[in-house]
């Protein structure tokens, strides 16, 4: 039986750890001390394994065959490329894959109705690059990769996504494999990305699904209708990974550990962490 | 016209530098490779952003095209998909 001993979702951006000097000072260390609150309670919380969940860039996947959901089962994970390591700034990793879980959480889905597809090999993007940096700078716990389609139409619904956690919940319980198992979400909050209002952040969006997260009630968050949610970009779609690990651990309160809208990021980027028991 | 055409040349450009190269020195080849109509070899020839967004090309393949076209992150990017055509 595994436990799941942290859940974070927090948002990614190459900004963050690729221009890091071009946003506010005090907004710079607000994110990077709650990035390093983060780090501490990972450490405390001394996991097997870490499920990182995110959409890609278009990296691993294209038009020409665009999975919804993908599960990892590799045995390592390679990344920034070089098309994004400029932009995130961080030196390419090599991380080890805890290949048997991802194959445990595949089981658990196929057994309750969802169909991902899985890879035995995906890059590293700006989806995980920064914040595993500011996470893992240097320790790396083995990884489990899911990618959720958050970037071209027609995406698996935000309900879809929450329930998908529900599923995940269950596969890291059954599984015998990872004892204690982390939970890494990252994408949003609200942010357009190469669209004609990229740059505009959409702060009382952000204020709204911080509040919910703060409150445990993902649920609630999965009700919005898409075009509340394209309201405050095209990379607000991205809630799509929180949601996955707000649905893992239903009804818990999360603690907001930092909200900042950073323009030079072009991100309203927030930062959070589940309160869970122990 | 085919957006998927044109998605896939900008996608491929943002991945292999040679390609983008070989864009920037013979255009025409590759446009022809990609089976791109003169309407869309123009819109990347002179850099339409606009255009191409409103045809549909995914919007995160055409920042990371664009970037691997040379046009400057943000503001040279922004001018240009603001630009009305």
């Amino acid at each position: 039986m595994g436990d799941i001993v942290a859940v974070f979702a927090t948002s990614h951006a190459p900004g963050m750890t690729g221009i890091p000097h071009l946003a506010d000072e005090k907004q710079r260390e607000n994110v990077y001390a709650a990035f390093g609150r983060l780090k501490e309670r990972l450490e405390a919380a001394r996991p097997d394994a870490l499920v990182c969940i995110s959409n890609d860039h278009l990296t691993n996947f294209f038009l020409n065959n665009m999975p919804s959901l993908c599960i990892g089962v590799a045995d390592s994970y390679f990344g920034p490329p070089p098309e994004f390591e400029r932009l995130v700034g961080v030196q390419p990793r090599l991380f080890p894959g805890h290949a048997e879980l991802g194959r445990a959480i595949l089981r658990e889905a196929l057994a309750s109705g969802f169909d991902p597809s899985f890879s035995g090999e995906l890059i590293i993007d700006d989806n995980f690059a920064g914040p595993l940096h500011l996470l893992m700078p240097e320790k790396t716990i083995p990884l489990v990769l899911i990618i959720v389609n958050a970037v071209e139409p027609p995406m698996p619904s935000l309900m879809r996504c929450y329930q998908f956690g529900a599923t995940l919940r269950r596969a890291i319980h059954n599984q015998t494999v990872a004892e204690r198992v982390a939970i890494l979400a990252t994408g949003g909050i609200s942010h357009w990305v190469g669209t004609p209002e990229m740059g505009r952040i959409n702060i009382d969006f952000d204020h709204k699904i911080l509040d919910l997260v703060a409150q445990g009630k993902g649920e609630e968050i999965a009700r919005l209708s898409d075009d509340e949610v394209a309201a405050a970009g095209n990379g607000a779609f991205e809630i799509r990974n929180w949601l996955v690990a707000l649905g893992a651990v239903p009804g818990t309160k999360f603690d907001v550990l930092a909200y900042e809208p950073v323009y030079p990021w072009i991100t309203g980027i927030g930062v959070t962490a589940a309160q869970l028991p122990g | 016209m085919s957006v998927y055409q044109v998605t896939k040349l900008l996608h491929e450009v943002s991945r292999d530098r040679s390609l983008a190269e070989r864009l920037a020195t013979n255009p025409d080849e590759v446009f022809q490779e990609y089976r791109l109509s003169a309407e869309e070899a123009d819109a990347i020839r002179h850099r339409r952003l606009r255009k191409l967004y409103e045809w549909g090309v995914n919007p995160y393949v055409l920042l990371k095209g664009a970037l691997a076209l040379g046009i400057g992150f943000p503001q040279e990017y922004l001018e240009l998909i603001n630009q009305p055509q």
